[in-house]
Formats: C-alpha cells, structure tokens, sequence
C-alpha cells in the first residue's frame, strides 16, 4: 500500500511538474494570436524542412536565409508593426517526422506553411493545409501537384520546366548542337524529358536520348564510355551534388567532356559540388538557379543580413533563394490591406503583375492556374568554381 | 567491339580498386579468421586524416597520407584492443558482429567531425592525365598507379604468407588458434599486428578509391558491397583469389552497365553472388572447412 501511494504520489507529481511546464513554456503571446496565425504584433509562420539527414546540407541554408531576413525586418520593428514569428522544425527528410510537424505547426495555429524543401514535405502538408484552410507558400520542391493546388503559391518552378528552358535558352544563345541527358530514375521523369526535347526543338538541336541512373553507382565510367561514343555536344546533368561530381570526374578522366557545354540545375551551383566538382568544368558549365548568383550586386542586401544574422551559413543559391522568399513574403505583408486575412494576403497576392519583390529574382507575377510567381530565372555559368550571372532564363509557358 | 573493349578495360580498372578492398578483408581473415565489415569504415576514416592533415597543416599530400597510415596503425591496434581484445573467445559470430558495430561507429564519428560541405575532391597522387588509350577508352595515370600498388601490395602479402614465420604463424591462427596458442605463439599479439596492419591497408585503399569516389562520409559504400562480392567469388581465405573476383566483377559491372543500366548490373552480380554462395561457398579458389567427424 506504501509502495503504491507513492507511486500515485510521484504520478501526481509528473503530471502536476508536466502541466506547470508546459503552462510555462507556451508563448506568450498564444492569448492574442487568432485563429488565422496573426496578432497585432506578429505574424505565425511554420516550416517542416529536412536540417539534418541526407539533404539537410543544401536545405538548411534556405531556411537559415529566409530567418536572416526575417530577424533583419523584426529589429526594425516588423512590417506594419507585425514581427515575422517563423517557427522551423527539423524533418530530417522523413515523412512521419514531417507529419508531426504539420500537425505540431497547424495546432498553433500558423498563417501559412511557409518554405520548405525537397519533395517528400508537400505531399505530407497539402492535406493539413487543406483540412486547416491555410495557405502553403513558397516550398523549394519538385512536386507537380504542387502546380495544381489552389491554396499553394511558388517561386520554384518545376524541374522539368527549368530544364525546358534552360536547354532553349542555351542552345538560342550558344547554337544548336545535339543534347544527351542524365536524369534520376524517379517518377514523374518523363515530364522533364518532353519539356528538354521541346526546348532542343526550339533551338533547332537534336535530342540523342537520355540514361536514367541510380545515384550511388560505383562507377560511372560505363555511363560515360556511351556519352563518349555519341559525342553530345550538350550534356544535361540532372542527379544529386556528389553524382553529378564524379559523373564530372569521370567524364575527365576519359577525356569526354561535351564540346560546348554541361547544362545543369541549383544543385550544380551549389557548393557541395562546387568544391568536388567545380574546377574541373571551368567554363564549361551552364546552370539554372532561382536568384542571382552570390557574387553579382544584387545580392548585396541579402548578403549583409545572412553575415549579420546567420553567419555560418554558406552563402548559395539556396540561401539566397531562402532570403529571396523572405523578401518575396515580406512585401506582400507590406502591401497587405488591414485586417490582416489569409483571404486579404492571397488577394493581395493575386494582384502582383510583375512586381519587383526582392532584388534577387525576376519580376513576380502569381495571377496565372499554377500560382507560380516566377516566370523566369537566372542564367549562371561556372567560372573558378563560382557561379556568374550569364543572363535570364525564360520558362515554358 | 572498340566499345566493348573500353568497358572492359574499365572494368579492370576499377575492379582492381574493389579487389584493393577486399585485400584487407581477406588480409585479416586469413591471419585472424574474423570478417572484418569495418574496412570501408577504417578506409574513410584513413583518408579523412590525410585530407584533414594535409589541408590543416598546409603539407603535401604525401606527408598527409604519411601520417595518416602511421595514425591507422595506432588506431587499428586501439580498436583491437577496446572492442575486439575484450572477452575474445566469445565466437567468431560475435566478433564479426562486433566489426559492423566498429564500421558504424567510426562512420558517426567521421560524419560528426568532417562532414561539413562534403564532398570534398580528393588530389589523386598519381595526376589526372591520361596515360593512354585504350579502344575508346582512356588510361589515367591514376589508374597506372592503383595497379602497380595493387601489384606491390599483392606481392608483399604473398612473400610474407609464403616465406616467413609470422605469416605461417598467421595461417596456423586462423585455422586451429587452439593450438597456436598451446604452442605457445602469441595469438592476440598476432591479431594485434593483423588489425594495425589492416587499417594502415585500408587506408592505402581509401587514399586511392577518394579521388574517384570524392571523399566523404559514406564514399565506400556503393564498393562495399562489390568488394564483398569479390572476396566472396575469390574466395574468403585465398589472396589471388580476390584479384581475380575483383577483376571479374568489375568487367561484369561495366560491361552490363555500358549495355544495359547501372540497376541491371547489380542484379547480375548479386545473382553471380548468391550462386558463389549456394553451389561453391567457398570461393572459386578458397579452400573448403573439412572437420574430422
């Protein structure tokens, strides 16, 4: 009897320490914030995003960008009084972890599921968005369905329009020539390859087929021997960072390099394969990025806030992109009409027809059945193992 | 046909790299009995000290991959000595499963401290130029190399299992340990010497397989399990053997590869595989166990 009374003693006290605890830990603010995610003071935003895991390297930057920018604008007072309050919790890339996360962030409730990255998030969070009328803006995925969901706003257009463009704009500005791609065996992949034969019959080349690839292959020479054999002179290079990195490897060391150029996208300009990669294809190399590369002007403003702000992180297209959509979700703040509504945002949205949203992107438009606000990106070449702007890239229509 | 003859030339190429891994395995298990799953483990770790060496301390490759084989030799007799010396004669079974734990610890480990921005490109010590040509295939100088270290390593493993004492003492210990040790040998100073030797091999394997493979935390593992296979096909007590499987896995790779995909290639060699193991378990050119009944 002793032995049980002090077990329910100590039950009684978890639960009591418990229930003090969490009392304490809920946000102050939680009083004032409405059903939509806003308060007079802040605004709630939430994000599910892989930190840690095997594609945390390349998608903890955009979230380390956009935080930078959303502190920059909270000491300055917030937008129209509002402080940003963008809550990032870790997925690791899982998508039980990411459920968690959605269910975590809708209960608090947030304004709007915001960023993201890669493509195993979205189709965890759409149903949440949904049943919670929210709005999901801006995920850095290559989700189809992303395109076709009403309440979802993108700057980051699918990969298989990125491609499309890129392989027309290439060719209209360095000549036709024939074009061999290296695509992921993933689903959805035939999509990517209608939009690059479209863009090689825009520019008036020659498709000579494609090789689909797992991205943990031992060798790659095999692979390369074939492209050696059809002599492109375009190569398309759509895998992994360190994939592409030793296909570029091993494209040296048979001496196979395409004659004019690799085509290839954000993960070609990032530094995970500019390091292992970068200097072997110096001038040889065209990429899609969504900003403009680190190195040119207009990235200075960014540039400033994520070294006073998120020092460590490195400085890419990702980050930059991650502080470009901070920029992008600011200004619609801006130009929001009082009160404060998911309904009033979107609207305000909508009515964007080129806007001028952050220096680090084309002009943004979001009127049209995708939602997707950029119609265009930008043209980088790899120079010294960076990344210089070489002009813009106009996406299929 | 000049095709063909590319992805095979290509094929020994690389695998002269996996039979370089398996060397190690076999290396150890010749002289201890144990399989050792952590090699591709100690050879990353191997290669992370020369790279970290080398870039930390402003020092030639060279002195880097120095240091690192000196450290891999330290370290090898260190994780003998804390994770394999400990109740020892607690079966073979245990002690292979105690490897893979090594392997997953040394892989944390390394993740923990240097994988940072990988992966990291790895200077070969041999240059990128091309060597020669071979049907349309090119030789790199890299390539030269790995195989005359290959050849090196080969030879010396043979002269000293063939012609001294220790490596006869090595083969007694691996059969009947038993009795080595009621002769009086001393058995765990063996097995102490067989895993610094081990490491500081992996380590070799890993300064050549990272300019290829870019050096990061999990670099080994699309080898691994090839190089396993190639011990397998070779044989798991026979050193020639795993040249040969290693070679032959490698042209088997390739060639499937170049004519069908990537996916198709690790079918056929896990088929070739399982058929090693189901109809000649003991290698093609490994001896078979024979217990008196």
């Amino acid at each position: 009897m002793t032995h049980l009374g002090n077990c329910l003693r100590q039950a009684l006290a978890a639960t009591l320490t418990t229930t003090v605890l969490a009392g304490a830990s809920a946000p102050a603010y939680a009083q004032d914030i409405n059903m939509e995610g806003v308060g007079k003071d802040r605004v709630l935003l939430g994000t599910s995003t892989p930190l840690t895991g095997p594609v945390g390297p390349p998608c903890k930057p955009v979230s380390d960008g956009s935080l930078a920018w959303f502190q920059h604008i909270n000491d300055q007072g917030g937008i129209k009084g509002r402080k940003v309050d963008n809550t990032v919790l870790d997925d690791a890339y899982k998508a039980p972890e990411a459920l968690a996360n959605g269910r975590q962030l809708a209960a608090k409730p947030v304004f709007a599921f915001f960023a993201g990255c890669g493509t195993l998030q979205p189709p965890v969070l759409m149903p949440i968005a949904k049943q919670n009328n929210m709005l999901y803006l801006f995920p850095s995925a290559g989700n189809p369905e992303l395109m076709t969901t009403p309440f979802v706003y993108s700057l980051w257009p699918l990969y298989s329009d990125q491609f499309g463009g890129l392989v027309s704009t290439t060719l209209g500005k360095y000549g036709a020539g024939t074009v061999f791609s290296i695509l992921p065996d993933v689903p959805g992949i035939e999509e990517t390859i209608t939009r690059i034969k479209e863009g090689i019959t825009a520019g008036k080349g020659k498709y000579l087929g494609e090789e689909r690839i797992t991205q943990r292959e031992a060798d790659y020479t095999p692979l390369v021997l074939k492209i050696k054999a059809l002599k492109p002179d375009y190569l398309i290079v759509h895998t992994t960072a360190p994939a592409t990195a030793k296909i570029v490897n091993a494209l040296q060391a048979q001496d196979a390099m395409p004659p004019k150029y690799l085509l290839g996208a954000a993960t070609m300009a990032s530094p995970a394969f500019l390091t292992a990669g970068g200097t072997l294809i110096n001038n040889k190399a065209l990429v899609v990025i969504p900003v403009v590369p680190a190195d040119d002007a207009r990235a200075k403003t960014c540039l400033d806030v994520m070294k006073k702000y998120t020092p460590d992180t490195p400085v890419d297209s990702f980050s930059l992109y991650g502080c470009a959509i901070a920029q992008v979700f600011t200004a619609i703040l801006a130009d929001t009409p009082e009160p404060l509504t998911r309904a009033s945002f979107e609207k305000t949205m909508m009515s964007w027809k080129g806007k001028k949203a952050t220096e680090l992107m084309q002009p943004i438009t979001f009127n049209n059945p995708q939602h997707l606000g950029a119609g265009e990106m930008t043209l980088g070449k790899i120079v010294n193992g960076k990344v210089v702007a070489d002009g813009t890239v106009v996406l299929p229509k | 046909m000049a095709l063909f003859l590319s992805a095979v030339i290509s094929g020994i190429a690389s695998g002269v790299l996996l039979a370089l891994l398996g060397f190690g395995v076999v290396l150890l298990y010749k002289a201890t009995g144990v399989a050792n799953f952590a090699q591709g483990a100690l050879g990353t770790l191997g290669a992370f000290i020369a790279f970290k060496t080398s870039v930390r301390f402003d020092l030639p490759l060279l002195a880097g991959i120095a240091f690192a084989i000196v450290a891999m030799l330290v370290l090898g007799g260190l994780f003998y000595w804390l994770i394999l010396r400990p109740q020892d004669d607690s079966g073979r079974l245990n002690l292979v499963i105690r490897t893979l734990g090594l392997e997953m610890l040394i892989l944390a480990v390394v993740e923990h401290l240097w994988s940072a921005g990988q992966p990291f490109s790895f200077p070969s010590i041999f240059g990128r130029a091309i060597a020669f040509s071979m049907g349309s295939a090119t030789v790199t100088w890299a390539t030269v190399g790995i195989i005359g270290i290959a050849i090196l390593m080969a030879t010396l493993a043979w002269l000293v299992f063939r012609f001294t004492d220790i490596g006869l003492m090595f083969i007694g210990m691996s059969e009947k340990a038993e009795i080595v040790q009621m002769l009086g040998i001393p058995t765990r100073r063996l097995t102490l010497m067989a895993w610094m030797v081990t490491a500081a091999v992996a380590t070799v394997v890993g300064v050549l397989l990272a300019p290829q493979a870019l050096l990061s935390s999990d670099m080994m593992e699309p080898y691994l399990l090839l190089a396993f296979t190639a011990v397998v096909l070779g044989g798991l007590t026979s050193l020639p053997g795993v040249w040969i499987g290693g070679i032959v896995v490698g042209i088997v790779n390739n060639v499937v590869s170049l004519y069908g995909n990537g996916d198709m290639a690790v079918f056929v060699i896990f088929a070739l595989l399982l058929s090693v193991l189901s109809f000649r378990p003991q290698g093609l050119f490994g001896q078979p166990e024979i217990e008196r009944l």
